[in-house]
């Protein structure tokens, strides 16, 4: 469901795939990316020299804010899945690419031949999902990352710009030119990102076995709701990262 | 370097040589007083052998985008780069690529240590290949065009959130 809500952005329903894979080395242990790429707390804090240098990005509505205006939720579809769910909390149509549809109007008249006036009109709010295939493939909206395992205490975060078949070559310039900005080792999010991972598990391996070894993750646990897609709370809250780590516990405890 | 003055050769040496040490000791602003309007920093994923936007490169940065760049580094919360990495990076092997009227295009290898203040403590050893195209305006040399070519440009690189 929601690998198809990533695809439904081509006219054609495909993706493209082909503009090269970035890596970032990373001093901390893989777990940490799951849950740093859906965390809906952190950005204000993590990312606040890109919020002063660059004011009202596609995430000021939706993920800047803590507070209860901001209606974007955080998700835990089961399973490990998690999701923050902008389209909730969007203010506009086409915030996530950062434009207005009179600058796309050929990609606008695509979707609408393919799919019809109402879901092109739909397609062209929710925009990409951001979300956690289990447990580490990152649909991390206009990009497709991979989260690497090379050993306990080292990581590569791969990815790559999510480009569409079916529409024209400004289309994807701009969407590559979306992703260079925000990941990858020189971007303008990825690097604060890792640097505070890596300090993460150099407090982590410090407080190991002890009680300081333990991260609090019930942010927003008293005011989580269930509904038909499962667990849901406030874009602020840890429902992403507890949805990771319940699945987490749960096959890592399974009997074979 | 062959093809230019000695006296040319002095100053865009001593062009080069100043643009290294401000981007070694982070002083943002005075390395971007560096730069022309039309500026273009390229550092390519492997070689510079494609059309920059064509296909991903770690950084691909216009005047407009250098100019974030450099305004995200200066507020102070730019957790990747605070402290800022002490660095030093010799430049050796300077050649001249082209001249034009009032540009020169000039080459040349460097290996920057890095030392990662920020987590981990470790110094990185940074090595590559830049490509200087430098314009002779009113106020002096100044760089409209930065490529560096990294050694291990084809390989996942650890945090580079500073100027190459």
């Amino acid at each position: 469901m929601l690998i198809d809500r990533a695809v439904e952005l081509s006219p054609v329903g495909q993706l493209a795939l082909g503009a090269g894979w970035i890596g970032q080395r990373v001093a901390s242990n893989w777990k940490m990316w799951p849950e740093s790429d859906n965390d809906g707390y952190h950005l204000a804090i993590a990312h606040a020299s890109l919020q002063k240098a660059v004011p009202g990005t596609q995430y000021e509505a939706a993920l800047f804010s803590p507070d209860l205006d901001n209606t974007s939720q955080a998700r835990d579809h089961g399973r490990g899945h998690v999701e923050l769910e902008l389209r909730c909390g969007y203010d506009r149509e086409l915030a996530w690419l950062g434009t207005t549809r009179d600058k796309v109007r050929d990609y606008a008249a695509a979707l609408e031949r393919a799919y019809g006036k109402e879901a092109a009109d739909r397609i062209l709010w929710d925009g990409p999902p951001h979300a956690l295939i289990f447990p580490n493939l990152f649909l991390g909206e206009m990009n497709l990352a991979v989260i690497e395992p090379v050993r306990p205490g080292e990581t590569i975060h791969y990815h790559t710009p999510l480009l569409l078949d079916g529409v024209d070559a400004d289309f994807n310039d701009r969407v590559l030119r979306q992703s260079e900005a925000a990941m990858g080792p020189a971007s303008f999010f990825l690097p604060d990102d890792a640097v505070i991972a890596e300090r993460m598990q150099q407090g982590l391996q410090v407080g190991r076995g002890t009680a300081d070894g333990w991260i609090d993750l019930s942010r927003g646990a008293g005011r989580e709701r269930r509904d038909a897609m499962g667990r849901v709370g406030h874009v602020s809250d840890e429902t992403t990262n507890r949805g990771f780590w319940r699945h987490y516990r749960s096959v890592m405890t399974a009997r074979a | 370097m062959i093809g230019v003055s000695a006296e040319e050769r002095a100053e865009i040496e001593a062009f080069i040589f100043r643009e290294a040490r401000l981007a070694d000791e982070s002083d943002y602003a005075a390395w971007e007083a560096l730069v022309t309007e039309d500026m273009h920093y390229w550092v390519p994923f492997g070689a510079a052998n494609y059309e920059p936007g064509t296909r991903m490169s770690y950084i691909n940065d216009n005047r407009t985008r250098l100019a974030t760049r450099i305004r995200q580094l200066m507020t102070g919360h730019r957790h990747a780069q605070t402290p800022p990495s002490p660095m030093r990076r010799p430049i050796t092997n300077l050649e001249l690529l082209e001249r034009t009227d009032c540009e020169y295009e000039v080459a040349g290898n460097f290996v920057l240590y890095e030392l990662s203040v920020q987590a981990t403590r470790v110094l990185r050893l940074w090595a590559g290949r830049t490509t200087w195209r430098l314009r002779r305006t009113p106020e002096g040399l100044r760089l409209c065009r930065k490529v560096v070519e990294l050694v291990t440009a084809s390989e996942p690189q650890p945090t580079l959130a500073f100027i190459l």
